[in-house]
């Protein structure tokens, strides 16, 4: 006798080949599913990610597209009691241009504040004494609202 | 037959494992590729090898048949690791090895476990020690004698005495030298002797 006769009979038979050949074909399979379900999943991820990066794409130019409005307002005549007769001041069509919103850029604010360089005030009170008037002209720079006294 | 004879017998070089084969090799690359009937193929071919060295590791037709199949699925889940320059048994049998040391390790840690009469049992089930020394036989002789080696040294003469595998592919099993093995093979030859003899002038 040889050492090869240590355990020489083969112990499992055909009908135990056919069963291990079909458990791990079985089991093979339902690996295979199971991976398959991450790859759809990553794809939909990826398909996600993407339809969200147009969105966010798109939002901040619907923003960015120009609001700036200038709005002219007419001032209504206004009425300073000065002396016992009542003093008519002259309307005074005042172009203002509103400020824009805080985060707007810079460059679309510059155009609002040169006009208003441009711009003087001139309200005039005009006394029960048609020799007597009072002039006040008020002239806006883009530093400053309020105008000086003439 | 004397132990001598018994444990030096020349090695056939007719039954070692050779390089992977042409068609063997094109049915390893289709499996590769996904292709489930090649692997069942593969199985085909080198079930009863992986049984067989499982068996004469094991000792247990159930845990052989575990064995075999978490082999094969461990081969599939390699497969793509698989190098077609080597011997492709020589890369499968490295793979039922390591599949049988788990299940022994795992039976260890069971017969700690268990309870003493559990214990016993599986003992005694997983070897047919008892039966086999009752039978005073040469094969139940050696197969008591191979299963009482400790465990580096009965993997090693395992696979190169009775699977007959050389030594430098049992050394790249096993994941150590050659010297180490022939050491192993050398030491196991020596204590088999020395058993085998003990126990037949015992029995005389």
């Amino acid at each position: 006798m040889k050492m090869t006769g240590f355990r020489s009979q083969q112990p499992l038979t055909d009908d135990d080949f056919k069963s291990i050949r079909r458990n791990v074909m079985t089991t093979i399979a339902a690996r295979r599913e199971r991976r398959l379900f991450p790859i759809v999943m990553r794809f939909a991820l990826a398909a996600a990610a993407v339809i969200v990066a147009i969105v966010i794409a798109l939002i901040p130019h619907r923003q960015m597209a120009p609001t700036a409005t200038v709005v002219t307002a007419t001032q209504p005549p206004v009425v300073i009691p000065v002396a016992p007769a009542p003093v008519t001041v002259a309307p005074v069509a005042i172009a203002q241009a509103i400020r824009p919103v805080a985060h707007r850029p810079r460059h679309r604010r510059t155009t609002p504040h040169i006009e208003l360089a441009h711009q003087n005030i001139r309200v005039e009170f005009r006394t029960s004494d048609p020799d007597i008037r009072i002039i006040w002209i008020a002239s806006q720079t883009p530093n400053t609202t309020s105008g000086g006294k003439s | 037959m004397t132990a001598e004879a018994l444990l030096t017998h020349e090695v056939e070089p007719a039954t070692r494992t050779s390089a992977t084969t042409p068609a063997l090799l094109a049915v390893i690359r289709a499996a590769r590729d996904g292709d489930e009937r090649a692997f069942e193929e593969i199985m085909l071919a080198s079930e009863r090898r992986v049984a067989l060295l499982s068996w004469r590791i094991l000792g247990d037709a159930e845990e052989v048949k575990e064995a075999t199949q978490e082999t094969f699925l461990r081969v599939f889940r390699h497969l793509h690791r698989f190098d077609d320059q080597l011997d492709f048994f020589g890369w499968l049998f490295r793979i039922a090895v390591n599949v049988c040391r788990d299940i022994e390790k795992r039976r260890r840690r069971r017969w700690i476990f268990a309870p003493a009469d559990e214990g016993m049992s599986v003992a005694s089930n997983a070897r047919g020690a008892h039966e086999l020394m009752e039978a005073q036989d040469d094969a139940a002789l050696l197969t008591r004698a191979i299963d009482a080696l400790p465990a580096k040294e009965r993997l090693a003469i395992i696979l190169r005495e009775v699977q007959e595998l050389p030594t430098e592919e049992v050394a790249a099993i096993l994941g150590s030298s050659p010297a180490t093995v022939r050491v192993q093979v050398s030491k196991a030859r020596a204590k088999l002797r020395v058993w085998i003899e003990a126990w037949r002038g015992g029995a005389r």
